[in-house]
């Protein structure tokens, strides 16, 4: 697993971070992140295509896209830029999206770190636990059924924030 | 307060403290003490933890033994672990995908 992950808690809600070390520099990451012809070319899993509907990288922008699934399923979602500092920060509240069977409603929080020829994205999902969360769960997790407790301490307990 | 058993693990997990007591726990049993000895913190700051990894239903406290170990109990990290693994394989095959688009300086379709 080459992205790092972690998982932290507040009163109300649940963070779920992930982070990744790019070799490219941060304009180019953040081009890929806001250019929909090559956003379309990267985001979701393997097997997934993405069709962009609108996407207005603005505060309240609409973003539309609909991914579609090796199965031919497709997923809608709906999301808005709520906050837009370009080459630093992007917050997205999306809604909808049952990707690999997970509910994908929470608030996305994109931080982009540049260090010359490198760049570190910190990704967050930002869940509502007992409601977005609750579903996530109903939706796709207590199909997964993994037991092993180091892979829980190697993804949830091992990296530090 | 969140109730689902959900939220009460992730809760329980979301200290460092006590996703090192787990990680530990994973090992083998372990009385407070022993928890106790590689942090800077008293013994009743860690029973604390221990408390919440016990209401969590995560760790139980032998009776049997004079020494009462703790014993991790892993079946409510079950639906956390899928979960978190969900998300983490989304993004971690994203992630590959856009690296190869960076790499490859955008030319790359599969």
């Amino acid at each position: 697993m080459k992205t790092g992950v972690n998982v932290c808690e507040r009163a109300d809600e649940c963070d779920l971070v992930f982070t990744r070390e790019f070799s490219a520099p941060v304009e180019a990451v953040y081009e890929a992140w806001t250019q929909p012809e090559l956003l379309k070319e990267w985001w979701g899993p393997y097997g997934f295509s993405m069709t962009i509907n609108e996407m207005s990288i603005a505060i309240g922008g609409i973003w539309d896209y609909v991914l579609h699934g090796p199965d031919g399923v497709s997923y809608p979602n709906r999301a808005v830029f709520e906050e837009v500092l370009p080459m630093q920060r992007l917050v997205i509240r999306n809604t909808g999206g049952h990707s690999v069977s997970q509910h994908l409603t929470c608030r996305m929080i994109v931080e982009f770190k540049g260090h010359g020829p490198s760049t570190v994205v910190t990704l967050t999902m930002r869940f509502a636990t007992s409601a977005a969360l609750g579903r996530a769960r109903v939706m796709g997790a207590e199909q997964g059924g993994v037991e092993s407790f180091e892979r829980l301490a190697k993804q949830v307990g091992g990296k530090k924030l | 307060m969140s109730t689902d058993q959900l939220s009460i693990t992730l809760s329980a997990l979301a200290h460092p403290v006590r996703r090192s007591i787990l990680t530990r726990l994973s090992e083998g049993d372990l009385t407070v003490g022993e928890l106790a000895e590689p942090f800077d913190l008293t013994r009743p700051a860690v029973t604390k933890h221990l408390n919440v990894l016990e209401r969590a239903g995560l760790i139980e406290r032998c009776r049997d033994a004079q020494r009462r170990p703790c014993r991790l109990r892993p079946e409510p990290l079950k639906s956390v672990l899928a979960l978190v693994e969900s998300f983490a394989k989304h993004w971690d095959e994203s992630f590959d995908r856009l690296d190869d688009l960076l790499t490859n300086g955008g030319g790359a379709r599969n």
